[in-house]
């Protein structure tokens, strides 16, 4: 019992403390890739490689005069940055990062909490995560951070059934609602669920990004449009944990993805090397999305609602019957025939995509050929 | 348009318009009719039938020892037949008024507030005679030549109780703001325009209806442009532009400075079009003083205006796309311009404001080591537009958010004024380069870009092409570049050259006269239509036979583009809005100048 | 120690359900509500049902309030504390007897509870569990889940239909470019 209790403990701390020294490194990060993709240098003053140049960032925010606004809701204002950050951070304890260990005899796992209903666990905090941007928009009493709180909101519970569905098709192939199971079962079946649920991680790849508000789905900042949004009125530290609230969650995203759909901590190929490949997965996620934010314009509100409602939850619908029914027909090779079935149906739901835009496209533009005042 | 076209057009009008209109020669080589005050409605009607479709520009000059006082300048183009009409209206000192044409031509709005404004000529009929550019509790009509300049502390919002607003005592029995007092408006009015619609605080009325104030703080306004906008959700149902933030008296500070002096000015109003606005105004003050550039400036200045162009429009498509998100081509974008703008510090020492092209030619000849580096640039930049193109043209998100949005229905453009590439967005191949071209532009070989359905998607497209075609224009150019002097030898604007002042005291006096007071320029007025990056900018300029312009409007594209912005918006979300506005490229110092 | 937590957590509830009724600002009392939620899911948790309290803040705290709170700002309701104003005759009365008579049914809870909460609880194995929960709704009770599913689906075909307002035809701007190919 008290072992249970210290060991808990200091995952806990461990786990807290190694996610938040990710935050400024993965802001570091972010700044020199997006940098490096636009010809420019970034950081490089503050320490090597700038590589201290979030902390001095930290350092200022922190140490800057904390401002109400006249005008503001004060409490509600004062309590929106930690809702939105606590939900990010509580969902890490149900992720597991390793396989177990053996300390002092008995058998650790590299995970907060095993709670045998993690996955659900989860979906639960990220619904409460709007909560933080919803009242940010709201207390501001600002009309900038009010679009921008109502655009998050409704763009995260969108967003949150597609999730939700995929979601339920890993639950199906697993039979378990704890993650640590989902890994096992991927190591059972001896291929990680991308393949069996290609469809459903292409759908959860783009859910991800709109419930993490990044670019391109970054509209309820979209500083362009509505000046930064919900935190419009945010200052010092307040809209620092705003700031690390988006970066823990980005992390907590890609290591569930990695559990969900990558097979965990287990190498695909050589030796298991406790963490570092669960690290390497993690990263390569977070490249990822690093990489889609330098590259695309910013979609609008009314079609990221669409491509929400009326492309991503069919999809995942599809994707959630197929499952169910090749599961229950397939037997023993249900996930070997789940695999290609769900190739299949994933390029089957792009080329439908690619009629309709064909389609539209058809009636539109192109220049007409030069003409006019003669040449 | 040559005089004599005027003279066949006034010939037609006079079976009409009988005694009412007269003909004058002016602007030099031009000509305009000069048409009586009451008829002015019916003789717009009239050129609009004659296939004159667009709407230019409404100038005024106050000739104040004259009688009568004012001129009006209305300028309309045809842009089937290639060529435009000035008309005048000349208005008494007492009471100036006259009929709008607002209705006639959308965009005569703007340009009748202007002079409203800046004039206190007030126009019977008006839908929205406020004050545009000045502050609305603004006293008297600064572009009036009895406006007082001596330095007085200028009465802003923020020091309004503090200062006494600057009035000439008025002319015994008579009040300096006659016609003005009748519509003036009280400070705050302009909201309560639209606020009315709204509920209480700004919050949404019971229709669900709220004003969102976007700007002049908004990051994309492009500068400091304030738009009032009405939403339904987020669905736009009115936009009301507000402008005059940036606005810097350029035209009023030209006439206290020398010809050579107020070009340094022109670089300030459109600040990314620099060389396309010195040309325009250097091209017009040679029309008035009755001189022409070598050849080796022509084409060098066909060079630099192509440039400017493309780094203007490389500006455009940078903030275009980072308005909606795409961050990375802005980043691009800026490595070309940035290559021009070292090209510009190359030959003037000065990144932006060059006031290169200068009247007589250019201000020095090339150094040696710009041609390599022009060079460098032609054989880099086609891969770079690709690269641009690689980003957007055929990104789905980038469809979707312009195509069909902002649209501008061709007739309406021609209304407003609007010309450049959101004219052509709209289907019209209309180009001054083309129409009524300048600097030779009609013996290069250059094709004009048009869209379809004018909106964004398309602007974009136009721009792009002309990109290409700016380099495929600095190609040839370069190609027929050969030895020369730069700058006219007409001593009656250029000083004689060094050596000669060693032997002759009359060179050397000649030379103290043009450097110290400046060549002059004589009666009369003159104007040249160009086309920089963003449309149609031409100098009206008065000259009065001393060194100084006696008055120079400056027609600037952005201000009538701008003033389309609500035609453009109407129905769309605020997302568009900023989509919007970046495609029709306005520049704020350009508007408000 | 699992009473200890229930009194802290009940209490945590108890005290904001009376922050809900008092508190005169319509997102103070939302966010009250949902605060209140979040204890009673934890109340759950003491009761092994870990299902039933992730669906309650997943549900509750997570989705319902948060339309709850979409409506308020959208309408802005904040302030308009004369809506209070506006009471039915004699609704103090019923208030009152409506509350003594819950105050009643505490005070008998309490006074027989040492009956009802010492007879030990036999819980069997997987109770709770989202397993057990799932037989129990598509087996014993797949009826009423039927029934209630279609009670939803009409409530929903009302909310759409009351919600599209006259006159609130598409856009005509946002449309795609162009109607027919050229």
């Amino acid at each position: 019992m008290l072992f249970d209790l210290i060991a808990s403990f200091i995952k806990a701390v461990l786990v807290f403390a190694v996610v938040m020294s990710f935050v400024p490194f993965l802001i570091w990060l972010e700044r020199k890739l997006v940098a490096w993709m636009q010809q420019r240098i970034g950081p490089n003053r503050t320490g090597p490689f700038g590589l201290l140049q979030p902390i001095a960032d930290a350092v200022k925010l922190i140490i800057k005069e904390n401002i109400f606004p006249s005008g503001v809701e004060k409490i509600t204002y004062f309590l929106a940055p930690m809702m939105s950050m606590i939900p990010a951070l509580a969902a890490f304890a149900v992720i597991p990062f390793g396989s177990p260990v053996r300390i002092m005899g008995r058998t650790v796992n590299l995970q907060v909490a095993d709670v045998n209903i993690g996955i659900l666990y989860i979906l639960a905090l990220s619904s409460l995560a709007v909560y933080g941007a919803v009242l940010a928009g709201w207390s501001s009493n600002n009309k900038y951070s009010l679009l921008g709180g109502l655009r998050t909101s409704a763009q995260m519970i969108s967003y949150e059934l597609p999730i939700g569905l995929s979601v339920v098709s890993i639950v199906l192939l697993t039979g378990s609602l704890s993650l640590n199971e989902v890994v096992r079962s991927q190591a059972s079946h001896g291929i990680w669920n991308i393949f069996p649920q290609f469809l459903g991680f292409i759908i959860l790849l783009i859910s991800y990004n709109a419930e993490l508000n990044r670019a391109p789905f970054d509209l309820g900042e979209a500083e362009s449009e509505i000046v930064a949004g919900y935190h419009t009125e945010y200052s010092g530290f307040r809209f620092a944990m705003f700031y690390m609230g988006e970066y823990v969650n980005m992390v907590t995203v890609a290591a569930l993805v990695t559990v969900l759909f990558l097979g965990g901590w287990q190498a695909p190929f050589g030796p298991e090397i406790p963490l570092l490949w669960f690290l390497i997965k993690i990263f390569a996620f977070i490249l990822l999305y690093m990489w889609v934010r330098a590259t695309f314009p910013r979609v609008r509100y009314d079609q990221l609602m669409a491509l929400g409602w009326k492309i991503l939850v069919p999809a995942s619908l599809a994707n959630l019957a197929m499952t169910a029914v090749i599961i229950v027909l397939g037997g023993p090779n249900a996930v070997r025939i789940l695999s290609v079935g769900s190739i299949v149906l994933a390029v089957l739901v792009g080329l439908v995509l690619k009629a309709a835009v064909a389609l539209r496209t058809k009636s539109a533009p192109g220049l007409a050929p030069p003409a006019g005042a003669g040449s | 348009m040559h005089l004599e076209d005027t003279r066949r057009l006034f010939e037609q009008a006079r079976e009409r318009f009988g005694e009412d209109i007269s003909l004058s020669d002016r602007p030099s080589g031009e000509g305009s009719i000069v048409v009586s005050g009451p008829r002015v409605r019916e003789f717009t009607q009239w050129a609009r039938s004659q296939s004159f479709d667009f709407f230019a520009d409404i100038g005024g000059i106050d000739y104040l020892f004259e009688s009568p006082r004012f001129d009006l300048t209305y300028t309309v183009y045809s842009t089937g037949q290639k060529r435009h009409l000035h008309y005048k209206v000349k208005l008494d000192e007492s009471a100036p008024a006259v009929d709008s044409i607002s209705d006639i031509y959308a965009g005569a709005n703007w340009h009748e507030r202007e002079l409203l404004d800046m004039f206190g000529i007030s126009f019977n009929g008006h839908p929205d005679p406020r004050r545009i550019l000045m502050p609305e509790h603004w006293r008297g009509h600064p572009l009036r030549k009895d406006y007082p300049i001596n330095g007085e502390q200028v009465q802003f919002s923020g020091n309004f109780g503090d200062v006494e607003p600057q009035t000439l005592p008025p002319a015994p029995g008579q009040d300096a703001f006659a016609g003005w007092q009748a519509l003036e408006t009280t400070p705050g009015s302009y909201t309560q325009l639209i606020e009315p619609a709204a509920g209480p605080d700004g919050q949404p009325d019971a229709d669900g209806r709220m004003i969102l104030n976007m700007g002049p703080q908004h990051p994309s306004t492009h500068g400091v442009l304030r738009l009032l906008i009405e939403l339904d959700g987020e669905n736009i149902t009115r936009t009301l532009p507000d402008i005059g933030y940036l606005h810097t008296g350029i035209e009023k500070t030209a006439e206290t400075l020398s010809f050579q002096q107020a070009l340094t000015l022109t670089d300030r109003m459109d600040y990314l079009s620099p060389l396309g606005n010195n040309l325009a105004y250097s091209l017009s003050v040679e029309k008035l003083v009755g001189v022409e550039a070598p050849p080796r400036a022509t084409v060098l200045r066909v060079i630099l205006a192509e440039l400017t162009r493309i780094q203007s429009h490389l500006v455009w498509l940078g903030t275009h796309a980072l308005d909606m998100g795409a961050m990375s081509p802005f980043f691009y974008c800026f490595r070309e311009r940035d290559q021009i703008l070292d090209m510009f510090e190359m030959i003037s020492g000065v990144r932006m404001m060059t006031s290169f092209i200068c009247p007589g030619g250019l201000r020095e000849d090339v150094p040696d080591e710009f041609m390599p580096a022009l060079e460098q640039f032609m054989r880099v930049f086609p891969s770079r537009v690709g690269e641009y193109e690689t980003l957007l043209t055929k990104n789905p998100i980038w469809l979707e958010r312009t195509r069909g949005v902002g649209r501008l229905a061709l007739d309406d453009a021609l209304a407003y004024g609007v010309s450049g590439a959101s004219l052509r967005g709209s289907g019209l191949a209309w180009d001054i380069r083309k129409a009524e071209p300048y600097c030779g532009y009609e013996t290069y070989e250059f094709e004009i870009p048009a869209g379809t359905h004018g909106d964004v998607y398309d602007r974009y497209l136009c721009r792009i092409e002309e990109l290409r075609q700016s380099h495929k224009i600095i190609r040839q150019a370069m190609n027929r570049l050969e030895p020369g002097p730069v700058q006219t030898n007409d001593r009656k604007m250029i000083p004689p050259p060094k050596n000669e002042l060693d032997n002759s005291m009359e060179s050397l006096i000649h030379h103290f006269l043009i450097s110290t007071i400046g060549f002059t320029a004589p009666h009369g007025e003159a104007h040249v239509p160009t086309e920089t990056g963003r449309g149609l900018l031409s100098f009206y300029i008065a000259g009065d036979g001393s060194p100084k312009p006696y008055r120079m409007r400056a027609r600037t594209p952005s201000f009538a583009n701008l003033q389309a912005l609500p035609v453009m918006l109407q129905g769309g979300l605020v997302a568009d809005a900023v989509a919007t506005i970046g495609s029709i490229d306005i520049v704020l110092g350009d508007v408000d100048r | 120690m699992t009473w200890l937590t229930f009194l802290i957590v009940s209490g945590i509830a108890v005290i904001f359900a009376g922050g809900l009724i008092f508190s005169r600002n319509a997102v103070h009392g939302a966010m009250c509500l949902v605060a209140s939620f979040c204890a009673i899911a934890t109340l759950f948790l003491l009761l092994s049902a870990e299902f039933i309290f992730v669906v309650q803040i997943a549900v509750y705290a997570g989705a319902i309030m948060v339309l709850f709170l979409f409506v308020m700002m959208l309408l802005n309701v904040q302030g308009q504390e004369g809506a209070l104003a506006g009471r039915a005759p004699g609704q103090l009365l019923v208030a009152l007897a409506l509350g003594a008579a819950l105050l009643g049914q505490a005070v008998w809870l309490v006074a027989r509870g040492g009956e009802i909460i010492s007879r030990p609880a036999r819980i069997p194995a997987g109770f709770g569990s989202p397993e057990d929960i799932g037989t129990a709704l598509f087996t014993r009770n797949l009826l009423p889940f039927e029934i209630t599913s279609l009670v939803l689906l009409a409530a929903m075909a009302g909310a759409v239909v009351l919600a599209r307002k006259a006159g609130l035809s598409p856009k005509p701007n946002g449309a795609p470019a162009g109607g027919k190919p050229e």
